[in-house]
């Protein structure tokens, strides 16, 4: 009988431990909601399978799309959701299309999302999956020749893209490979404003970290040129060569004008790393430093590979590009291709010692916007021979619209200017020019057709007569949208060999590029994003 | 005998409904809350010793305002708040089917003798699996892990104020 009551407080104590020690409330993270008060950020940001996503709207109507995607011009959402009004009653089930002028806040739910830096940026690259672009009936036929580019930059208003001045951070794919990155403008000015066009064309998302104009104080007569190093060189003696030579033909009426007539060779059929060379003489007036000048641009074979790679990642090309931001060795790979091709190699002929020597390979990526270029060499001949110079490139990698010398007197400093305002649709975009007024995290998100004016003040030049000459530097990088006829092409083993540098992929590549190299030029141009609307 | 065994089934009984306070009624099911379009649930300790709870409408620089669960807006001065907690949803989707697992403990008292080791083996079990799940919620504790800025996503409103908005009109109760 004595056990029964303390078998009754044995009870309660323990369930009373037990009633005690349950937790109700299971704490969590609160960043599982994601809010975009930015359409363009979340545009940019959105993630891969278009779900369940909530629109607050500016009155205070809410809508709940359970599947969407956005208009073909990129400024509205349409999908199927509920609308509730401010009781949070539903108003209609169905077909929604909501503006982004109507739009206050998108949210996001991610349950399981983990939430750490690396992630957000994975996140960033996932739209690279998600998005069903609109292609135009050349891209359907062949896919691998669409128009893309990185931010393309022009002096004046123009829908020609052969006519832009400038491509920015052409390499620059991902998050990990954001690079700063200096064009010459090939162009002279005075004091004041100065205006600068800079549009995406293509089906890509243009990250823009900062835009610069680099001003070089000229005289009239000289010339300042971009080099190797970054370093900015003045120049007051350029000639043009008396002979190029490649495989027996003399080329130079190619090389003799920037005018856009252009030399190119065409690809092997069998091996994609096949090498050709150009033999170079100039008369030898050099009083200073010798540089070689190059006017030149890459063809579409880098354009092919790199939408190859893509298409063979498939769906899990957001998995691959993660992996790219997060492993040197992944990035390393990724650059094989590009490091078997190869740059344009330099050498100039010693003639004490009978043997060219190697000054430097140069490397610029996009097909695009020439690049205007100098390297600088030292001079050996003291017998007034030609100077003579050999480039060794990739047959049908690059296109040379010129070469020339340059008599490189000294070495300069320019002058770095941020705009002084940006204008969007006509109007000051004072957010936009803090974006890109700073090497820093805050972006400015450019997408398919967004057109901004960027204007820099110039100041008086030190000399009156003398001008400004003028270089872009921009530091950004470009994320390429996934084309839905790329995600049929799947096939990582074929990636995999294809980063490995095996022979017998790379043959197939050449073979399968050298079907569409004749006409890629055109359909590639016909493509961009211009077109397609 | 048999009159300590309904006593103790009566008070495990009570323990195990009693454990959590119940919480808001209004709190969406965790495979809801994608489509849930009212404010998260705010329960909230203010410097007097009393509490204020209702559903976050709108959070400003200065304000609380809930929808309480009479149906009533109640402003509460963000300064006077020294503790809260917000529900993000329950633990569970399936809350009714729980309910009855509440009684599995209670069978332990047929085990005679050995209730005083399979009891609180049931209660062990039962209690943080079942029980509190059933009642309990997700949620997020201020200020220690949320601070203010970023309650507001969970308001009805994250916007803020919409333009010409009179709050009255949110009221569902009567008043």
């Amino acid at each position: 009988m004595k056990t029964r009551p303390r078998l009754t407080v044995v009870i309660l104590i323990c369930s009373v431990l037990f009633g005690f020690i349950a937790a109700c409330h299971i704490f969590i993270d609160p960043t599982f909601r994601k809010q975009y008060t930015d359409y363009n950020t979340f545009v940019h940001e959105s993630p891969v399978e278009p779900g369940y996503l909530k629109v607050h709207y500016k009155d205070g109507k809410v809508v709940v799309f359970d599947s969407w995607k956005l208009s073909s011009g990129q400024d509205s959402l349409i999908g199927n959701g509920k609308l509730f009004d401010l009781k949070r009653n539903i108003i209609s089930d169905g077909l929604v299309s909501t503006g982004t002028d109507q739009i206050a806040i998108i949210e996001t739910n991610q349950l399981t999302a983990l939430k750490d830096k690396t992630n957000e940026r994975i996140a960033a690259l996932s739209i690279l999956a998600g998005i069903d672009a609109v292609i135009g009936v050349v891209c359907i036929t062949v896919p691998k020749a669409c128009f893309g580019s990185c931010p393309t930059f022009y002096l004046t208003e123009t829908n020609n893209v052969h006519w832009a001045n400038a491509e920015a951070f052409s390499s620059s794919i991902a998050p990990s490979m954001e690079q700063p990155d200096i064009d010459a403008l090939r162009v002279k000015v005075g004091s004041g404003d100065f205006r600068l066009i800079m549009k995406n064309e293509a089906l890509e998302t243009h990250v823009v970290n900062e835009v610069q104009i680099v001003a070089a104080e000229v005289e009239k007569d000289a010339e300042i040129l971009h080099g190797v190093g970054d370093k900015f060189f003045h120049t007051k003696n350029i000639t043009n060569c008396i002979s190029a030579l490649t495989d027996g033909e003399n080329i130079a009426p190619f090389l003799n004008a920037v005018d856009g007539n252009e030399y190119f060779s065409l690809s092997d059929s069998l091996d994609l790393g096949a090498k050709e060379e150009i033999l170079l003489e100039f008369n030898n007036n050099i009083k200073n430093t010798p540089g070689i000048i190059l006017n030149f641009r890459q063809t579409l074979l880098t354009t092919f590979l790199l939408y190859n790679g893509m298409s063979y990642m498939g769906d899990e090309i957001g998995d691959y590009f993660a992996k790219i931001e997060t492993s040197d060795m992944v990035r390393k790979k990724l650059k094989n291709p590009f490091s078997t091709l190869g740059g344009i190699k330099v050498f100039a002929f010693d003639s004490k010692k009978e043997k060219w020597d190697f000054i430097t390979e140069i490397y610029e990526t996009g097909p695009i916007a020439p690049n205007h270029f100098v390297v600088p060499f030292s001079e050996t001949n003291d017998n007034g021979d030609p100077i003579r110079v050999k480039l060794e490139m990739t047959k049908g990698m690059w296109r040379l619209d010129y070469a020339g010398l340059a008599d490189i007197d000294k070495e300069i400093n320019p002058a770095f200017i941020y705009p002084s305002e940006i204008l969007k649709d006509n109007l000051p975009d004072p957010e936009a020019l803090t974006e890109i007024s700073c090497d820093d995290e805050d972006y400015l998100i450019s997408m398919p057709g967004d057109e901004w004016h960027l204007h820099f003040d110039l100041p008086q030049p030190n000399d009156e007569n003398n001008r400004y000459q003028l270089f872009l530097s921009a530091k950004g990088y470009y994320l390429e949208w996934i084309r839905n006829d790329w995600l049929e092409e799947k096939d990582p083993e074929r990636l995999k060999n294809m980063l490995l540098n095996d022979k017998a992929t790379w043959r197939e590549l050449a073979i399968e590029y050298k079907t569409y190299e004749s006409q890629m030029e055109e359909l590639f141009w016909n493509s961009k994003y211009e077109n397609n609307q | 005998m048999k009159r300590n065994y309904i006593k103790i089934s009566l008070i495990v009984l009570c323990l195990l409904t009693s454990t959590c306070k119940t919480i808001s009624t209004n709190l969406p099911k965790p495979a809801n809350l994608q489509e849930y379009t009212k404010g998260m649930w705010m329960e909230c300790e203010i410097t007097d010793g009393s509490k204020a709870e209702g559903e976050i409408l709108v959070i400003d620089d200065k304000q609380v305002l809930l929808l309480t669960s009479y149906g009533l807006t109640k402003t509460v001065n963000k300064n006077v708040i020294t503790k809260a907690r917000i529900d993000f949803s329950l633990t569970t989707n399936y809350p009714e089917k729980l309910q009855a697992a509440d009684f599995i403990p209670v069978l332990a008292i047929s085990h005679g003798v050995f209730m005083v080791i399979t009891l609180p083996i049931n209660l062990m079990i039962v209690v943080p699996t079942v029980s509190t799940h059933r009642r309990g919620s997700y949620a997020v504790e201020y200020p220690a892990k949320i601070s203010w800025g970023e309650i507001s996503k969970f308001a009805r409103f994250p916007q803020g104020v919409p333009e010409g908005i009179d709050y009255t009109q949110l009221r569902t109760g009567n008043y």
